[in-house]
């Protein structure tokens, strides 16, 4: 709550707070073990992966951990043995549903001689009950609909969730886009149960902007831009051509003077949810932008991995800028696993969490419309 | 008379550390000893001289002034009020009464009799353009016993080019020795290694919680209505107490007392107006000032969002009455209310400001005996809000509020002893959040409890004069109770890393005394004059602070929370050792001054990785205690008179934590260790309508926490981090410049012109340097891709990439 309202804050000093990439030193220890252990309440592959640290500025994949055993021991003392199946992953096939609500699960994973352990209790889920795109504007939005989900909490204190979105078919996976939240913040005092609260409801809606910074829709209905010659003259505001089933919005200096690090300037066609078709006989053609989707999965997870998932958050979602003075230090991230030799150091998490899911497209029925018409 | 007075502090200083325990008998010793002191004087054959010093052109009374008795060649200064008091044997004598920058008054008083001679210079029409440095006696620093402390009045913050055009109080004393601050933005200082929450600053005697506006880059002190300004950075009096650091002591004017008088400018951010005059002539003035800032309004064409209804601006408004009821009272009424506001579509935001409040009595016992009776109100207090309806919405308040009633005396015994003392009371609450949530409709109430403690403290102190040697020894005694209320939580040990485990939650009943803190702070400062042009000065002082400022980012900012000490959190104590050499030259026309300082801090807080620091009741689980120690080396040479005029300053300074918990238990650097800081400050009178100043400086990079390795977790990039501020960032240097032109009297029609008029130019930061704030690590910055691995990059944040230039008209009717 509080750091997002700073964002906005500084959003509108507009100081000309200015950042650049630089080449720095930082000191570098031995590689150490990874736990990456999030199991979900499912039939089918259950993977853990196992990785080690590797040097901050190595930009290659994680080193996997090889030659580990693995295994998971639930209460009444049945064992689970994960198989190396390559690159630091160990998998378990579970034929029936993995997982009983309110039971205790060890890990443990042995690896180059040491002891690896840890324990997590499976969470109670809670239901998505609708998922709406809501229209605020009478004019036309210049930014789409908005995603809202509706669900409640169930009574009592200690329910932890962690939001995972795909937007269509592909999962956010931005640092700023680690959806979590816990019933501590918003529930009354005795506990009772009260629909999630507004700002978490509204949660699945991620800004993007194209490389001269104008807005991409959240979420819309179907659009279709005219192709004149190979150019579509007002995409979203910008320019843009399309070439080898892509489109690729031209840098308008006159609106951004320098390129937006994260702004998009590619977008793939035919794939979700643009594709070229060819509509007339004179051979002009169509760019159509279908309905967007939003497929939703409400993961009930304990309470140490929400505090871990926030913290996750906190590390990786750096504010820039001007923000960068309301910026915690960097500081190791919380871990449940515990090495039997105390000196030996490990990093990682073991959680399972217990999950529901609703998808929707934007359609007629699904937009909400929250003015007088 | 002088073994009277030793023998007294003695004894109280010795009873005090048998019985600290028992404040109400340390507050009747210290009433049994004013009344020892007023019976001791009484045997004495001696005549008091006493009175104000005044400004002859607006009636404010000048802290500071000399006045010094010619045949004994010794004197006195006046105080905070303007008031002095001389105490000599009866004759004819020659009395001067100085004041840099005003033109001495000479006066013949045949003291035969107690006499009241109170006495208004007059500006000297020579030095008026010059830029005073220093409102004391040209000698003041090697003369006085005072160290470690800087004055600055409000003509020599005018001279030093500020950001956009600006006069600033705080930015001014950053160009002072032992004085920094982590960067652009950041609000509050630092002092000689201590942080931002450790400064008491005191705006006509009532603490201010939060010095700044617009994050850092503004202070809330309107220069319009200072008058003076102080810095204690070490050998600190007994009077001061309640933080470890350093005292800012900001006293406003009282306000023309013989005409209206008004005065204002309109800047590039700001404009300001005051307004000043008598209420009944010589007797009863007033000031009112105020400012406004208008960047949002002057930027509502070319931003969408301000023509959608944000707002962003900050004002403030300083208002001070006083009247004099006869010889022998005044009473001063001041007031500040300021508030910054930061809202992104009218409802929705952050605001944030500071109130204070002070009622004072000026009283005289007698010639000798000055007393000021000070009750004041202080509250700060800051407020977020979201959500556009009552169905849904989010509301956090949080506050810190005092109440506090203040004695004080000072009896000036004769010209070489002054003997202070006093007691404060201070009642706190503290709202860390009164919040509420609603959804759909659903209403729930997030709030945690407010918490309240009483501090309350004792000082005496005596200034002595033995031939050259100076004394100055002092002792505050001071208690903390922490009271009830809310739930008593205690906690398990400190497990490195986690949290500590929450042991008990109690019930507390309203006022009960949960935990009680007694501390004894003496305090000693010694000077040595060698010769005239020369001294050396030592001092000691331990502090006890009972109020926590809780921060843990890069920069301290507004929403940094005021906490209690508690039955968790112990107060924390300072010790400083300071040492100096003072000398000047060429008849005063150099200082020069050399100072070495050795802190040595007790619990001292840090916090846990990833400390929750806000909405957790837990709060006192998530804070680490450690030790803190400072040491360094402040040189500072001025040049106090000519067409050219000035100073450099170099700081050479370490701050240094040690907290059970973090980084193997070693040392480690704070976010404001900066080794050097190099300061120059020059000012050139041109000719009468022109006058340059320029500052440069050049400071060493300020530490930042680094990663030692990366790893994945569920698909993103966590550093992995082993010690604190193991990082440096570069070298910040910077030159500010400004040139002001003062209107001639003559207009160029010939005829007078009315008032005084100027124009300031500056330029901030004039070659373009992009000075580092930080550095920070990230995780690429576009959408990882599946099949690719993701890179992780170091950015460096600079605040200001370019010149900022800025202008400003000033008037004064």
């Amino acid at each position: 709550m509080k750091r997002n309202s700073i964002l906005l804050l500084i959003t509108i000093l507009g100081f000309v707070a200015c950042e650049s990439i630089v080449d720095v030193k930082v000191n570098e220890t031995d590689p150490y073990l990874v736990v990456d252990a999030w199991l979900t309440r499912a039939t089918g592959d259950q993977t853990i992966r196992l990785t080690t640290t590797q040097p901050y500025f190595d930009n290659s994949f994680a080193p996997a951990a090889n030659d580990a055993t693995v295994t998971i021991t639930d209460g009444s003392g049945t064992s689970y043995a994960f198989v190396e199946q390559g690159e630091g992953n160990y998998v378990y096939n579970s034929p029936d549903t993995f997982g009983t609500v309110g039971e205790t699960y060890h890990l443990e994973v042995l690896w180059e001689g040491n002891t690896y352990t840890s324990s997590t209790i499976l969470p109670r889920k809670v239901t998505i009950d609708s998922l709406v795109f809501n229209d605020d504007e009478p004019d036309e939005s210049d930014f789409g609909y908005y995603a809202e989900f509706f669900a409640r909490d169930p009574d009592g204190i200690g329910d932890a969730f962690w939001l995972k979105a795909w937007k269509n078919g592909k999962y956010l996976n931005q640092p700023s886009e680690i959806y979590t939240f816990d019933d501590v913040s918003f529930s009354n005092e005795d506990g009772g149960g009260i629909p999630f609260i507004f700002p978490i409801r509204i949660l699945p809606n991620s800004f993007e902007q194209d490389i001269n910074g104008n807005n991409l829709p959240l979420y819309g209905l179907e659009e279709r831009f005219t192709v004149i010659g190979d150019q579509i003259v007002d995409f979203y505001g910008s320019k843009a051509i399309v070439e080898d089933n892509q489109l690729r919005i031209i840098h308008d200096e006159r609106q951004r003077p320098q390129p937006l690090d994260d702004g998009i300037e590619i977008i793939p066609l035919d794939s979700a949810p643009y594709y070229l078709e060819n509509t007339n006989t004179n051979g002009q053609s169509t760019v159509v932008k279908k309905p967007d989707s939003l497929y939703l999965e409400l993961h009930a997870i304990s309470p140490d991995a929400f505090f871990f998932l926030a913290r996750l958050q906190q590390e990786t979602d750096r504010p820039s800028g001007f923000g960068a003075l309301f910026a915690t230090p960097p500081s190791d991230l919380p871990t449940n696993i515990k090495c039997d030799e105390p000196d030996v150091p490990v990093v990682g998490f073991f959680n399972i969490t217990n999950k529901t899911s609703l998808g929707r497209k934007v359609s007629e029925e699904s937009i909400r419309i929250n003015y007088d018409l | 008379m002088k073994l009277q007075n030793f023998f007294v502090v003695a004894s109280f200083f010795t009873k005090i550390n048998l019985n600290s325990n028992q404040t109400l008998k340390n507050l009747f010793l210290t009433f049994l000893l004013i009344g020892g002191i007023s019976f001791a004087a009484k045997s004495q054959e001696k005549i008091t001289l006493s009175g104000y010093v005044k400004d002859a052109e607006n009636g404010e009374t000048l802290i500071g002034a000399t006045v010094v008795v010619n045949e004994l060649n010794s004197g006195n200064i006046t105080n905070v009020y303007g008031f002095y008091s001389i105490t000599i044997p009866p004759g004819l004598y020659e009395v001067d009464f100085r004041y840099v920058g005003y033109e001495t008054i000479t006066k013949q008083i045949d003291l035969s009799e107690h006499q009241r001679v109170d006495v208004e210079l007059s500006a000297g029409s020579q030095q008026l353009q010059e830029v005073v440095v220093s409102a004391r006696a040209q000698d003041a620093n090697v003369s006085e016993v005072e160290m470690s402390t800087q004055e600055m009045d409000i003509k020599t913050i005018e001279k030093i080019p500020a950001f956009l055009g600006e006069v600033d109080v705080i930015k001014s004393i950053q160009l002072l020795p032992g004085v920094s601050s982590v960067g652009e933005g950041a609000s509050g200082f630092n002092v000689r290694g201590g942080s931002v929450g450790q400064n008491l600053i005191l705006l006509d005697e009532a603490p201010v919680y939060n010095s700044s506006h617009l994050l850092g880059f503004f202070s809330v002190f309107n220069p319009d209505a200072v008058k003076d300004v102080k810095l204690y950075k070490g050998g600190i009096p007994a009077k001061y107490g309640g933080r470890i650091s350093s005292v800012l002591d900001v006293r406003m004017k009282e306000g023309n007392n013989k005409r209206y008088a008004v005065s204002g400018g309109i800047g590039t951010i700001f404009s300001r107006l005051a307004v000043e005059g008598p209420l009944i002539k010589d007797k009863a003035s007033f000031i009112v000032a105020g400012r406004r800032s208008y960047a949002d309004v002057l930027f509502k064409p070319f931003n969408e969002e301000l023509r959608n209804g944000a707002q962003l601006y900050f004002y403030d408004l300083t208002a001070k009455a006083n009247y004099t009821i006869n010889d022998k009272n005044r009473v001063f009424l001041s007031g500040y209310l300021g508030r910054d506001v930061f809202l992104f579509d009218g409802v929705q935001g952050f605001t944030w400001g500071n109130k204070t409040g002070t009622l004072r009595w000026n009283h005289l016992f007698n010639d000798q005996l000055f007393s000021n009776l000070t009750l004041l109100v202080s509250d700060y207090d800051y407020s977020l809000k979201f959500g556009e309806d009552e169905e849904d919405l989010f509301e956090w308040n949080s506050n810190i509020i005092s109440y506090q009633f203040k004695p004080e005396f000072s009896y000036f015994i004769n010209t070489n002893s002054e003997l202070t003392f006093g007691a404060d009371a201070i009642l706190y609450r503290f709202v860390p959040a009164e919040a509420r949530g609603v959804s759909v409709g659903e209403e729930i109430n997030i709030s945690l409890e407010d918490q309240r403690a009483l501090e309350s403290s004792a000082y005496i102190g005596l200034e002595q004069k033995i031939g050259n040697l100076t004394i100055q020894p002092g002792i505050r005694v001071s208690n903390f109770n922490y009271l009830g209320g809310p739930n008593v939580y205690t906690y398990g040990d400190t497990i490195p890393g986690r949290k500590k485990p929450v042991e008990s939650i109690q019930d507390s009943d309203r006022g009960e005394i949960i935990e009680s803190y007694y501390n004894a702070e003496p305090r000693l400062a010694l000077k040595y004059q060698l010769d005239p042009v020369s001294s050396v000065k030592a001092s000691y002082n331990r502090m006890a602070q009972y109020l926590h400022l809780i921060s843990n980012t890069t920069a301290s900012n507004p929403l940094d929370l005021w906490t209690p000490t508690t039955n968790n959190i112990k107060p924390q104590i300072g010790h400083q050792i300071a040492l100096g050499y003072f000398r000047n030259f060429q008849n005063n026309a150099y200082e020069a001054s050399i100072e070495i300082y050795g802190k040595h801090n007790e619990n001292q807080l840090d916090y846990i990785d990833g400390a929750q620091l806000f909405f957790n009741e837990e709060l006192e689980g998530e804070l680490l205690s450690g030790t803190g120690r400072a040491y360094g080396l402040e040189l500072y040479v001025k040049k106090n008179n000519g067409k050219l005029n000035g100073w450099i300053s170099y700081t050479l300074g370490r701050s240094e934590l040690n907290v059970e918990g973090i980084g193997n238990d070693d040392w480690y650097p704070t976010r404001f260790d900066q080794l050097h800081n190099l300061t120059f400050a020059a000012f050139y009178e041109f000719n009468p309508s022109w006058t340059l100043s320029s500052n440069f400086s050049a400071i060493s990079g300020t530490p930042f926490t680094s990663p030692n390795g990366r790893y994945e977790i569920q698909g993103y990039v966590a550093p992995a981090v082993d010690t604190r501020n193991a990082g440096r960032v570069p070298v910040s240097h910077r030159l500010d410049l400004s040139a002001t032109w003062t209107f001639s009297d003559v207009k160029p029609n010939g005829k007078p012109r009315r008032g005084e008029h100027s124009m300031v130019f500056t330029l901030y930061n004039t070659y373009f340097r992009k000075n580092p704030f930080t550095i920070y690590f990230r995780q690429q910055q576009s959408r990882p891709e599946e099949g690719e691995p993701i890179r992780t990059e170091a950015v460096q944040v600079s605040i200001f990439a370019f010149v900022i230039p800025g202008i400003s008209y000033n008037f004064k009717f």
